[in-house]
């Protein structure tokens, strides 16, 4: 997991779909890197629109949090993701489109949110670590 | 127009009681492609069907009593949450020829425009339904500051009508897809018996068939 530090923010979004990673730079550049993620897998579509089918509108702020939080687990070794980090441990090195599916699965199976959604906020919630160092973000951690 | 019959779709979710109808979707590819809003099927990508067609011909009387359909499992392949945008993926190969996408760019305002969605499949009616509205304006809509192009049409939508497949018919493409209607969110606004009197006006926001081309 420590070899994710060497991976910068651009080499992590290079991953994603074109159509990710346009709005996603975009996003950062408005917002920073973390807000950035959290516009994405919160986003209803475009402001001043009432839409015409789907269930409920979800609280999505809560979900940003809890969101952060599995990633956390996730990150810093927490047993309820032992499984989903062997099948990242046997890549050497690191193959950072794998990285991103296999985490945004796990995390999509805890959260009940589609994996797809959540790659973008992944890839920069990973960039975020590398930066500042597996140890340091996983320090303070409550997991 | 018939054509339209079998690649209109409702789009689902198995529940306890049976299928709870969330939206319109369309297919756009002979793989089983399918496109729909993210609205239409939330975040969460489980349980999630299409109804097969259940006409053949436009001109055919759909029974509104009649509950049974044919599911079809789907999974999310793509989502775009900023441009209210969802792919989903059925294990069916469609053998007839699919019109093409285009965009609003080629729309001039006041052409007339066909929408084939499912007005009302929310609390339960499945019709297929096909409405006739001129492009009354073009805008950009924000979400997050990223501006997308929309087309306003002339025509009122009800739930169930988002992820509508909106044709030109000069063009013989689709050029949107219908994702709602303008109500300002300000203010709080009031609900009449569940309804929201904001959004009861003449027009429907559709945003550009353009982007699907990305997504897939």
């Amino acid at each position: 997991m420590k070899e994710i530090e060497k991976i910068e923010l651009n080499e992590w979004l290079s991953e994603l779909k074109a159509y990710q990673r346009n709005s996603i730079e975009a996003l950062i550049e408005s917002y920073g890197e973390e807000e950035a993620a959290e516009k994405w897998i919160t986003s209803n579509g475009p402001s001043n629109n009432v839409p015409f089918g789907g269930e409920s509108n979800r609280d999505t702020k809560p979900f940003f949090e809890r969101f952060k939080v599995e990633f956390g687990k996730f990150i810093c070794g927490h047993p309820d993701y032992e499984e989903y980090r062997k099948k990242l441990g046997a890549e050497s090195p690191i193959i950072k489109s794998t990285y991103i599916a296999i985490i945004s699965a796990a995390l999509g199976a805890t959260l009940g949110f589609t994996a797809t959604l959540l790659a973008p906020a992944v890839a920069i919630l990973l960039a975020s670590v590398g930066k500042m160092g597996l140890n340091a973000y996983c320090q303070g951690l409550e997991i | 127009m018939n054509l339209f019959t079998q690649i209109v779709v409702t789009v689902g979710r198995i529940t306890e009681n049976g299928v709870g109808m969330l939206g319109t979707g369309f297919i756009i590819s002979n793989d089983g492609k399918i496109v729909t809003t993210k609205h239409v099927v939330g975040g969460d990508s489980t349980r999630l069907v299409v109804l097969m067609p259940h006409i053949r011909n436009i001109n055919d009387y759909q029974d509104t009593t009649d509950t049974r359909c044919q599911p079809v499992p789907v999974e999310v392949l793509e989502i775009d949450p900023l441009k209210d945008l969802c792919i989903l993926k059925a294990d069916i190969q469609f053998s007839g020829n699919l019109p093409t996408l285009g965009s609003f760019d080629n729309v001039e305002i006041g052409e007339e425009l066909g929408i084939f969605s499912f007005p009302h499949c929310v609390a339960g009616r499945r019709v297929l339904t096909f409405q006739k509205a001129e492009l009354g304006a073009k805008v950009l809509l924000d979400s997050s500051t990223i501006k997308s192009k929309h087309g306003v049409i002339n025509s009122q939508s009800r739930p169930g009508q988002s992820g509508g497949l909106i044709f030109s018919n000069r063009s013989q493409q689709i050029v949107g897809v219908l994702i709602g209607a303008y109500a300002p969110m300000q203010g709080g606004g009031i609900s009449l018996g569940g309804i929201n009197p904001q959004e009861l006006h003449q027009t429907t926001h559709c945003i550009s068939a353009e982007y699907i081309s990305e997504m897939l």
